[in-house]
């Protein structure tokens, strides 16, 4: 049982879309820590 | 789906039992309701903080003596280490989500959490991922023994569990990042109308600033230990010198995530504290924005702090002072807010029920950790504490009398909104006062320990560090033998008790207050108006 969340479609509709762009921000931070790590590498 | 658009008056709760709670267990399996897993969160805590506190006994227990008593040293080892992984991330954090799931909805006039499908999966990964750390203990080398920092090498020798512990800690991240995407979208797209962000609350005000410090660095922490994985079995070599890396940069890595960790654990605590002692001292709070700003302030300066954790690794005059000075800065807003807190209860009318006592305690027990921490951050005098049971004291200071106790207080806050009852006032107030006596019987001497030179998570010690390890331990035990009237003072209350008003405390200002207690399952599906925007926002 689901509450009525969202108040509008554009609501619901921003809601996603800010969702994804978080995610995708700490992907890229995955990544970005990753590569920092292999490029920091001597050999 | 079927959804009804009465106001929120009491007749309310006995209107919507068409979409009540499913019954039995299934309910708590499949809810997407704000509350009800608010309520799985902070079940989940209670529980992991009985289970890491087993452990702090177990570790007690073995050092109320010199010499060998209980346990070997490996098993000691793993009590240090899952002992920390579990209050950190098993029983801290999930309890400000769970606080967070509660509160911030009613608190900004919200229906539910923004992504309500997100937010039960994020609970549900918890229990997995501690089943799945816990499972080290049935391992032939024994629960993870290298710290819960897992610095390499030491803890690519740790056999089976490793793996285990670093599944764990994706899960446990995972979890963390979906719960803070879920704060950040409520409260930037679920404020009622007219709830601007300068009139938030200053729990939704921290939770908002603390879910942009889980985003920014819980993805640090996985990649640090996917790099331990790949190093042990898939032939990487990051942290390892013979292959040309370094394992010193896995400390720089780990504590870029560490310090705005400590942050995550103690911001939450700000906010909730910024909210009790306004209620007590029947005051608006001093400096609101001062508040909000100095919060930011801390977080921003939480990522230009961390090598402070490692001035003993070696690194230039100019690192070491630069980490020395840029931690020092920290003391100024948290200076703001101490004062601000002072100022808020200066010629306010007191009283002292059980969560202000807590709120109390914090302000002035986080306070001593936080000068603890000052005295750790001149890289010079850290050179002698590097390493001691003073760093033990400094941390327990700020997560125990700090974050335990504000949770604590928070509980004790809004318990009274969430059942319907008022808990018991005379048990809680022996809670507060065999607490607050026993954390100091507990930690306080380890200051002494640590200067004394006692390094910490060893098993055994010198006979002269005997006296002040045998108080620290009476202290402990009593400590956590005190901590189980704290789920039997929230059972009481959720079975009975004097009928709490919508407003259970007099001086109480927020939305939260302008609901019936309990609040209906599904509150504020019409945004409060204007007037009770007004009400509910003075600050």
């Amino acid at each position: 049982v689901t509450a009525n969340v969202q108040r509008s479609d554009e609501q619901r509709r921003r809601a996603r879309r800010n969702a994804w762009l978080l995610a995708g921000l700490a992907v890229a931070f995955y990544a970005a820590f990753m590569l920092m790590s292999m490029a920091s590498r001597h050999a | 789906m079927a959804h009804d658009t009465h106001a929120h008056d009491d007749a309310h709760a006995h209107d919507d039992h068409a979409h009540g709670p499913a019954k039995g267990l299934w309910r708590w399996v499949s809810t997407t309701n704000h509350k009800d897993i608010g309520t799985l969160y902070l079940v989940f805590s209670c529980v992991m903080f009985f289970v890491g506190g087993a452990m702090a006994m177990v570790i007690r227990a073995e050092l109320f003596k010199p010499g060998m008593q209980f346990v070997d040293p490996a098993f000691f080892n793993s009590m240090t280490t899952v002992h920390a992984l579990a209050m950190i991330f098993g029983a801290v954090m999930p309890a400000w989500v769970g606080l967070a799931n509660w509160m911030i909805p009613m608190q900004i006039g919200a229906p539910d959490m923004a992504l309500p499908r997100m937010n039960n999966f994020s609970f549900w990964l918890l229990p997995f991922a501690f089943a799945i750390l816990l499972l080290g203990f049935a391992t032939s080398s024994g629960a993870p023994a290298g710290g819960w920092t897992l610095y390499p090498p030491l803890v690519l020798q740790g056999g089976d569990s490793l793996p285990l512990a670093i599944f764990a800690i994706h899960l446990m991240g995972a979890s963390s990042i979906m719960g803070a995407i879920n704060v950040i979208v409520t409260i930037m797209n679920m404020r009622a109308p007219g709830m601007t962000l300068l009139r938030m609350p200053l729990f939704v005000w921290t939770w908002l600033i603390t879910a942009y410090l889980l985003i920014a660095v819980m993805p640090v922490l996985a990649g640090s230990v996917t790099m331990l994985l790949t190093d042990h079995y898939f032939g990487t070599s990051f942290f390892s010198a013979s292959g040309g890396g370094d394992p010193v940069m896995f400390q720089h890595i780990f504590w870029f995530f560490g310090h705005p960790e400590v942050y995550i654990l103690i911001l939450p605590a700000f906010g909730i504290v910024s909210e009790i002692i306004p209620t007590f001292s029947r005051k608006p709070l001093f400096g609101y924005e001062a508040m909000v700003y100095a919060t930011a302030s801390i977080a921003f300066l939480s990522f230009i702090v961390w090598a402070h954790h490692m001035f003993t690794v070696g690194m230039p005059l100019a690192g070491e002072l630069f980490f020395m000075l840029s931690t020092m800065l920290i003391a100024i807003p948290t200076g703001v807010k101490v004062f601000n807190w002072c100022s808020t209860m200066w010629r306010g009318s007191l009283t002292f029920e059980t969560p202000m006592l807590f709120a109390l305690a914090f302000l002035f027990l986080f306070t001593i950790g936080g000068f603890s921490g000052l005295m750790l951050a001149i890289a010079p005098a850290d050179f002698q504490y590097q390493d001691t049971y003073f760093v033990v004291a400094h941390f327990h200071y700020v997560l125990v009398p700090g974050a335990v106790f504000a949770i604590m207080a928070g509980v004790y806050y809004w318990l009274p909104k969430w059942t319907g009852h008022m808990y018991d006032e005379t048990l809680g107030k022996w809670h507060f006062w065999l607490s607050a006596i026993f954390v100091n019987v507990l930690f306080f001497p380890q200051h002494f320990l640590g200067l004394a030179g006692m390094p910490r998570r060893i098993p055994d010690y010198a006979t002269q560090f005997t006296d002040w390890n045998q108080v620290s331990s009476i202290g402990g035990f009593c400590f956590g033998l005190s901590q189980l009237l704290f789920p039997y003072i929230i059972w009481k209350c959720v079975k009975g008790g004097a009928r709490a008003p919508a407003k259970a405390w007099e001086g109480a200002h927020g939305l939260e207050w302008e609901l019936p207690s309990p609040p209906p399952y599904h509150s504020w599906e019409e945004a409060p108006d204007a007037s009770v925007l007004a009400r509910g926002a003075e600050h």
